[in-house]
């Protein structure tokens, strides 16, 4: 997951930076409104946590302008405001949680988790692909019921070819949703981390769960394959 | 129950006592009138009746008395249970006449003045009953076949006086009925009267009484509420118009301390927050030294910064709620902005700021009363925000001088590009940065918040001006002090 986070404290930014990164998720971090609202509106992010104090440009206004551009990631506002009214003008604003500080880094991941289920369609934290099943709230994923040893990195390739099970994936997506800076990537990164990750997930004797179709992407499916195996 | 004097009760009270008074009063005074011209009446009657008998009385050729008077002609003194009585008697007192309604009594009537020609008095009849009697004495009628014609007055048989007498129960009870009339209108007017009067100060205190209602219910959050309406009296006006000028001030206080209380909540809660990320992201991966090493640093660093604002704010507390001035010296303001330059020279050289003096302002001429410590204080924030908000490579002026008004001015000028007059009224408030999204976490905002309170417990004037160019002027405006020692 891609995750936009924009807050002007440079201590709090790392922190979540730190955090969120070792969880798996991808983040990019802007300390001002103009700067955030620039990256909100050329990039694409699964979430956008936004201050609302902000330099330059305030949240409220950053949220405005993304919402009148018909921009829909879901948006978690960030903020000291804690009075009644400020939360119901943020939430009315087009945020779609408000979460004020200080506050539980566990609780806030509990929510991105919860954002990301409801920006995909899903309920259960848990998603079942025949033997495998990725629980996106304990952040692990089971093979025959056996936890599989995953970087936080492979996890999160997992977990977005989950969101998107039965869907093929493209190669171009995986990159702009799980890493920083896509034009930095060696060419074949997606293709080796795909490839170790098959090695974790898939048992002998039985298809790939994730099947590459050639000039396509790759899908997480337990359907077996149609066009011959593909796996590379 | 409430003990509190009302004004409705009160003015009922009131009102009821002298409509009481009032009544009881004109009662008695009606029937003393009614009661004087009934009796005056009624002895009418009883006078007409004795000058009838007394022109009946003749004087014969003899010197005899005699009435010429009928039975018939008055019944009334004829024996009955309602009779009548008269009795005539001479100058001498002798029995001349009586009515045969007396029998063998007599009317015991002994005047108190007897050479009066009339008397009227109450006496008990001779039947046992209440009664009134007329007396009236005047001279007999001389028969005119004796005397020819001539007068019949002052005749040797001299005056006779005839007393009529009659019950008066008939008065007496027309008088009772009367009294009791005029007791019973009396009571239902008091009763009917105090009825109307608690009606007639209800209506009238009726908009007193629904503005102390609005008033009961009026709320903390109601203080916007719109007491002066149109159909308002124009006596309860100049109340109720004061009462939102109150509630206007009360309004704005309580709107200055939620906006203080929130701002110190946000204050508090950006490096709470920051603590707090960073110390459970380290406890989430306390394998990783490096990342815990690195968290211990920010939370620090959080921890300083919170703990310099919570300083800052008990100073503010302290100062603002001083209960006794500090002690004034005589303070020579200049040596303690020269000591506060040296100390910001550094800061000052970095940033390319120099210091200039507008006038020749010798050490030792400009003293003032104030405090030393708490004077050093306001100059070193007044300094060191021109010294960090100065343009770089500009310059900061300095004057002191003594003013029309016998008073020391210090000025401070600095270039501020960047502020506005609205700025300006808002500078000393809590919190303040020209940066609306406080991001600078190096300055709490509340140093001259702070710089203003010392003033005041100084009895130093504070004023902000944005002079030509934009150039901030810092004036501070201070007494001089009598002859007293330097501390």
């Amino acid at each position: 997951m891609k995750i936009l986070l924009i807050e002007d404290s440079r201590r709090l930014r790392e922190a979540l930076g730190h955090g969120l990164r070792r969880l798996g998720y991808t983040l990019v971090t802007a300390a001002d409104g103009e700067e955030g609202y620039r990256l909100a509106s050329t990039q694409s992010f699964d979430i956008i946590i936004l201050d609302l104090m902000l330099p330059k440009l305030d949240g409220l206004s950053v949220l405005r302008r993304l919402r009148a551009e018909k921009c829909d990631t879901n948006v978690l506002i960030l903020s000291a405001r804690d009075t009644v009214e400020q939360r119901i003008e943020g939430l009315r604003s087009g945020a779609d949680d408000y979460l004020v500080k200080p506050f539980s880094f566990e609780e806030l991941v509990a929510r991105l988790q919860a954002l990301t289920r409801r920006r995909f369609g899903t309920r259960s934290p848990r998603i079942v692909v025949g033997p495998l099943t990725v629980d996106t709230a304990g952040r692990v994923a089971y093979v025959d019921g056996e936890p599989a040893n995953l970087t936080a990195r492979e996890f999160a390739i997992l977990e977005y070819l989950a969101f998107h099970r039965d869907r093929v994936v493209s190669r171009a997506q995986l990159e702009e949703a799980l890493y920083e800076d896509r034009f930095a990537l060696a060419s074949n990164a997606v293709e080796s981390a795909i490839c170790l990750l098959r090695k974790k997930i898939d048992r002998p004797g039985r298809p790939s769960l994730i099947q590459t179709r050639r000039g396509l992407g790759y899908i997480l499916t337990e359907a077996a394959e149609m066009f011959g195996d593909t796996q590379e | 129950m409430n003990k509190r004097p009302s004004i409705q009760r009160r003015l009922v009270v009131l009102a009821c006592g002298v409509l009481l008074v009032l009544g009881i009063t004109s009662g008695y005074v009606t029937y003393r009138v009614v009661r004087q011209n009934l009796t005056r009446t009624f002895d009418l009657g009883l006078r007409t009746k004795a000058r009838t008998l007394l022109s009946a009385v003749r004087i014969e050729a003899d010197g005899r008395l005699e009435l010429e008077y009928s039975d018939e002609s008055m019944p009334e003194f004829l024996p009955s249970p309602h009779a009548e009585y008269f009795e005539i008697r001479d100058s001498a007192g002798q029995l001349v006449e009586k009515s045969k309604s007396l029998g063998l009594r007599e009317l015991v009537t002994k005047p108190k003045h007897k050479h009066r020609n009339y008397a009227v008095k109450d006496i008990r009849l001779p039947d046992g009953r209440r009664g009134r009697a007329v007396r009236i004495c005047g001279w007999p009628t001389l028969d005119e076949d004796e005397t020819d014609g001539r007068p019949t007055s002052g005749t040797a048989a001299g005056r006779v006086c005839v007393v009529v007498a009659r019950e008066r129960e008939t008065l007496d009870q027309a008088l009772a009925m009367i009294a009791a009339s005029l007791a019973f209108g009396s009571l239902l007017v008091a009763v009917g009267g105090a009825a109307a009067l608690m009606l007639v100060v209800r209506l009238g205190l009726a908009p007193l009484l629904a503005l102390a209602q609005k008033m009961e219910k009026l709320g903390p959050d109601d203080l916007d509420y719109q007491l002066t309406t149109p159909t308002l009296p124009r006596e309860l006006v100049p109340i109720a118009e004061r009462l939102e000028q109150l509630f206007a001030r009360l309004r704005s206080a309580i709107e200055r301390e939620r906006r203080y209380t929130s701002d110190v909540a946000h204050e508090l809660r950006t490096p709470l927050a920051e603590l707090r990320t960073t110390l459970e992201v380290a406890a989430c991966w306390p394998e990783d030294l490096a990342l815990v090493k690195t968290s211990l640093e920010q939370a620090l660093g959080s921890v300083g910064e919170a703990q310099a604002l919570v300083d800052t704010l008990l100073e503010l507390a302290r100062k603002g709620d001083a209960a006794t001035p500090p002690p004034v010296h005589p303070v020579n303001c200049r040596k303690i902005i020269d000591e506060e330059l040296r100390k910001l020279a550094k800061v000052a050289e970095v940033r390319g700021i120099k210091f200039s003096w507008l006038d020749d302002c010798p050490s030792d001429q400009f003293k003032i009363l104030a405090n030393k410590d708490l004077f050093r204080g306001i100059i070193r924030n007044i300094l060191s925000n021109a010294v960090e908000y100065a343009p770089e490579e500009t310059e900061i002026q300095l004057k002191i001088f003594e003013a029309e008004n016998q008073k020391i001015w210090i000025e401070v000028r600095n270039q501020a590009p960047d502020l506005t007059a609205e700025d300006l009224e808002n500078m000393c408030q809590p919190f303040w940065r020209k940066d609306p999204a406080r991001s600078d976490r190096q300055h709490s905002g509340l140093g001259l918040t702070v710089t203003q309170a010392l003033c005041k417990i100084m009895g130093i004037h504070l004023f902000l001006e944005l002079a030509q160019d934009n150039v901030l002027v810092v004036r501070l405006e201070a007494s001089k002090p009598c002859d007293v020692e330097e501390h």
